[in-house]
């Protein structure tokens, strides 16, 4: 298990063993505990520096719930976080605001995303000021034009409202907003899942180019393998607060190990009738279990459809490596071992 | 990554202020609504029309509203009295101009002091929530089991009349409504993303509070206070009539339809002219209130 | 005869912005058993399209401006609130996006069902909930006699959707009209949903309008397409027809922007620009500020007819570009990438 995760000291974001759990409390009346969700569940991950790190899972995963905790909007449960060899999860509640502008994320929901009262340059304006406070209002406009002509605005755009833009062009700003301060990693939490397909292409091309261009470092969010693969160059595939693979993008969409992945890719749909006549899907029983009362053992025996023995039903498997750098849960029903 | 600014492409031209194109606010487009809306604009005006009639008109009056005539008692509208006179000979129309200005002035300054304990108060109990929030808001609900009309003979009995407590009186009543809406309303916003990026910026909560989450609960907050305000109004009629309002030789409109109602068989005019501007008032501003609505909320309007 | 032949609906809303023309002229038809799918982004019209056929559009500010759509010999378009309410879940149904939303959370699930069952028919209280168990069994809900004394929110979005394909199918309609039913749901959970909508169809025969922005939903499981762009169809045809012999740029360059055919490290080909206002009205190809291919007309001219290629395959047929350029060459590299996005322009015409 502690193979897959690198060294703190030198590697660019570590993170061992993170537990993010919520407590629910107590029943007002008859104090029972409500139970306690187990979002994540002991992940450690290492995320090198100017790589883009794939996260895949379906809603309920705990991949929403992981990328909060990496940018301490939710401080972990427990488990270690080092970013750049500083470990994260040390820092008290107090100073922990100063490290956030570090971590910056790209959201869904481009109408959720902006402050509607706010103009684009004083969105902007307050992001650069993070990292630049003494600016003068001059050099301000310099800065954001330059991030606007970046992200392929106008920037005589600069004084209206986010109404006056349409999904692409407001998913835009947002993006400008998180190169803004100059963070370290960038969390792009299902940038395109709201857009248009059209719109859709446009988006991911500006990614690519700024990850080639400025040397990102970012965790791209997604439930859509097929635009994953497109952006990542590594992808974890998580379930129920556990990562169970990750390797390169071409090793986990080409040569997917788990069963649960090669379900993933099963399900998306193909854009071509012969090819979808001709597939045989996996199509998994059931749904996500509750992470209130998870499995025990190997988390995906309930909905696997290979049976497991007695010992994964309870006792967890660990994290191997299957291939030089492709790594999957150690749980001999769910993966199939090279011979 | 640090550098990141020197990466970015060198601007082919600083862009100067003349080139920017004038993005049109949310503001500006509810304003440009309500502009349309004939009877709220109407109501608009006539509400400042009675402001400058109450405001300057006695300073333009050769009238004093104490000076009393007995020989001049309660006389029909005339050329030299045009709303008459009271049963003391007063001027009745420098009398409902001073009145007006009291009624207006409990109601705008009473609705203001509720405003800004409501808002900051809701907005800070809704951000922060848990336990801060629920003991806020237990705090809210004790003072609105505690009956307005005792809490303010208590307030008058420990302290004595005075205008001043008047306005500290209702505020403190009307400003719970108001937190309520702002708390229910930054619960929602909290949950929007612009609010969770502005805190990965690292921004502090009262930046957060003031500039994220305050402008965008005002819509509503602006409606309530219109409908405030004739609220607050009425209350302070309410208590003049119970004695502990404004009291004699001042007026406000509710001292002078109290005095107007003794006496209405006999000099009708006494009730009519100081009704008539209340009722006006109240209409503007509840016609205000739902062209405001309307305005900032254009999804709920009727298109 | 087709089940439903839809010809020249146009659906206009009236908004304070002028006249938004959501759906402009649209015409296709459907047989018994058939799955057709319309495919278009948001603002295409391909929702309220279907939702006109069932007259839910919101009156004002919307309003069915003209066209006929024949249900079985009698025109939808034209029927009163009585005989409509006859056809409206009894005969045709209807599956929304939202699962958590279009169930009355207030309501056990056995009401819900027994409740559309006894609308349209005289059914005893024991019959009709003998019925809506086995609806329920059938798309696969386990313990179905016990689950259906739940309440909705005691269901995931999944099962939700599967509740409601059992509502919308349990008085054994003849068309199923299904409005991106798979949209708020993961892929696993949409690979389910849709077999189960298939299966079902396969036994009960029912039609199938199936709404959706996803071209690899369509290509899985329709018979026939019509790809929609602002509120007209583009192209329409068998799925093979649609994927394998696209005619029309708007499919074409569709095809080209989705990711998963796409090599990984090669660009992503872009549709530059930004759908068109429908509150302003279009003249010539509503594509043509878009397209990729050279153009060899000005903009302005005759909206394109519908053709059809005598097998069913019609194409709006364009002759403001030359379609039959390969695709690749018109497009210069980074002609997308670097554009600077043009004017501020609000992307919904404010129609529902």
């Amino acid at each position: 298990m502690s193979a897959a995760i690198g060294d703190p000291a030198t590697d660019f974001l570590v993170l061992q063993d993170v537990r993010t759990h919520f407590d629910l409390g107590r029943d007002f009346l008859t104090r029972q505990s409500k139970g306690v969700v187990k979002a994540v569940d002991g992940v450690s991950l290492t995320v090198r520096k100017g790589e883009v790190l794939g996260l895949v899972g379906e809603s309920g995963c705990g991949k929403s719930t992981l990328s909060r905790t990496i940018m301490q909007l939710i401080r972990p449960t427990s488990g270690q976080i080092w970013l750049e060899g500083e470990e994260l999860s040390a820092i008290s509640d107090q100073d922990i605001r100063e490290t956030r502008k570090n971590f910056q994320m790209i959201f869904q929901d481009p109408y959720a995303s902006l402050n509607p009262r706010m103009t684009v340059m004083d969105t902007l304006a307050e992001a650069i000021r993070t990292r630049h406070p003494g600016l003068n209002a001059e050099e301000m406009r310099g800065r954001v034009s330059d991030l606007l002509r970046t992200v392929g605005l106008n920037p005589v755009q600069m004084k209206r409202y986010p109404h006056e833009f349409s999904g692409g062009q407001r998913q835009r700003i947002a993006i400008a907003r998180a190169l803004a301060p100059e963070p370290k990693l960038i969390i792009a939490d299902e940038p395109v899942s709201a857009l248009d397909v059209s719109i859709q292409s446009q988006i991911l091309n500006l990614l690519k180019r700024l990850v080639r261009e400025m040397g990102l470092t970012m965790i791209f969010i997604s439930h859509d393998l097929s635009v994953v693969r497109y952006v990542a160059d590594r992808i974890a595939v998580m379930y129920l607060g556990h990562i169970i693979e990750l390797g390169s993008a071409e090793a986990v969409v080409d040569k997917p190990l788990h069963i649960y992945t090669k379900a993933l890719m099963s399900a998306i749909p193909l854009p071509d009738p012969r090819a979808e006549k001709a597939r045989t899907r996996i199509i998994l029983p059931g749904d996500l279990p509750s992470p209130l009362n998870p499995p025990s053992g190997c988390v995906f025996w309930p909905r696997s459809p290979v049976e497991h023995d007695e010992r994964l039903k309870t006792v967890p498997p660990g994290f191997a490596e299957v291939y030089p750098d492709h790594w999957a849960a150690d749980c001999p029903f769910c993966v199939e071992k090279p011979a | 990554m640090a550098d990141l600014a020197s990466k970015l492409p060198l601007s082919p031209a600083p862009i100067t202020p003349e080139q920017l194109e004038q993005g049109s606010s949310l503001w500006s487009d509810a304003w440009a609504r309500l502009r349309k809306n004939k009877l709220a604009l109407g109501s608009l005006f006539m509400f400042i029309l009675i402001g400058l009639f109450c405001v300057v008109g006695p300073w333009l009056s050769p009238y004093d509203s104490q000076a009393q005539n007995l020989f001049a008692g309660a006389e029909g509208p005339s050329a030299d009295h045009w709303f008459g006179t009271d049963t003391l000979g007063r001027d009745l129309m420098v009398r409902v101009m001073e009145g007006g200005r009291i009624s207006l002035l409990v109601g705008l300054v009473a609705t203001s002091v509720s405003l800004l304990i409501g808002v900051v108060y809701g907005a800070t109990a809704g951000y922060i929530g848990g336990k801060v929030d629920a003991g806020m808001m237990r705090f809210v609900d004790l003072l609105y089991a505690l009956p307005f009309t005792i809490f303010v003979i208590l307030l008058m009995v420990a302290f004595g009349r005075s205008l001043w407590l008047m306005f500290v009186a209702i505020g403190c009543v009307e400003w719970l409504t108001m937190a309520r809406i702002v708390r229910a309303g930054v619960i929602d916003l909290k949950k929007q993303e612009f609010v969770e990026a502005a805190v990965s910026l690292g921004l502090s909560n009262r930046r957060i509070i003031l500039r994220h989450l305050i402008p965008n609960v005002l819509g509503p907050v602006i409606v309530i206070a219109t409908l405030t305000v004739p609220a607050v109004m009425l209350l302070e009629a309410f208590l003049s009539f119970l004695g502990l309002g404004v009291q004699p030789p001042n007026a406000s409109w509710g001292v002078l339809i109290n005095e107007g109602q003794q006496n209405m068989e006999i000099f009708a005019w006494l009730l009519i002219f100081p009704a008539f501007f209340f009722a006006l008032t109240l209409f503007c501003l509840n016609f205000l209130g739902d062209g405001l609505r309307d305005a900032l909320d254009p999804k709920s309007a009727g298109d | 005869m087709a089940l439903l032949e839809v010809s020249g609906l146009t659906t206009h809303f009236h908004t304070r912005n002028g006249v938004v023309r959501a759906v402009d002229g649209v015409s296709f038809s459907v047989d018994r058993g058939e799955t057709l799918g319309i495919v278009g982004e948001s603002g295409s019209g391909k929702s309220v399209t279907c939702y006109s056929l069932l007259r839910l559009i919101p009156e004002p500010p919307g309003r069915i401006e003209s066209g006929t759509a024949m249900f079985d010999g009698q025109d939808l378009l034209q029927m009163t609130q009585a005989q409509l309410r006859q056809v409206r879940g009894k005969r045709i149904s209807m599956i929304f996006q939202d699962p958590m939303t279009s169930l009355n959370p207030y309501l056990r699930i056995s009401t819900q069902l027994v409740e559309a069952l006894q609308v349209h028919s005289d059914i005893d209280d024991k019959a009709a909930l003998a019925k809506a168990i086995a609806a329920l069994e059938e798309v696969g809900i386990p313990e179905a006699s016990r689950r259906v004394r739940s309440y909705p929110h005691e269901f995931s979005g999944g099962m939700r959707q599967r509740v409601m394909i059992a509502m919308a199918l349990i008085t054994d309609p003849d068309l199923l009209i299904a409005d991106e039913p798979t949209t708020a749901l993961d892929v696993t959970v949409q690979a389910q949903i849709l077999e189960i909508i298939r299966q079902r169809q396969e036994k009960l025969g029912t039609a199938v309008i199936l709404v959706t922005h996803d071209l690899g939903v369509v290509a899985g499981t329709c018979d026939k397409v019509n790809v929609m762009y602002a509120g007209r169809i583009m192209e329409s045809g068998t799925a093979e027809q649609v994927f394998y012999e696209a005619r029309h740029p708007y499919t074409r360059a569709l095809q080209k922007t989705i990711p998963s055919l796409q090599k990984k490290g090669q660009k992503l080909f872009t549709i530059p620009g930004l759908p068109p206002d429908l509150a302003k009205p279009i003249t010539g190809c509503a594509f043509y500020p878009r397209c990729p291919y050279p153009k060899v007309a000005g903009p302005v001219g005759d909206v394109p007819v519908l053709r059809d290629l005598g097998n069913g395959h019609c194409h709006a047929e364009c002759h403001f570009c030359d379609s039959t350029a390969p695709i690749e060459s018109v497009l210069p590299e980074d002609l997308a990438e670097d554009a600077v996005v043009g004017d501020a322009a609000p992307a919904e015409g404010g129609a529902a």
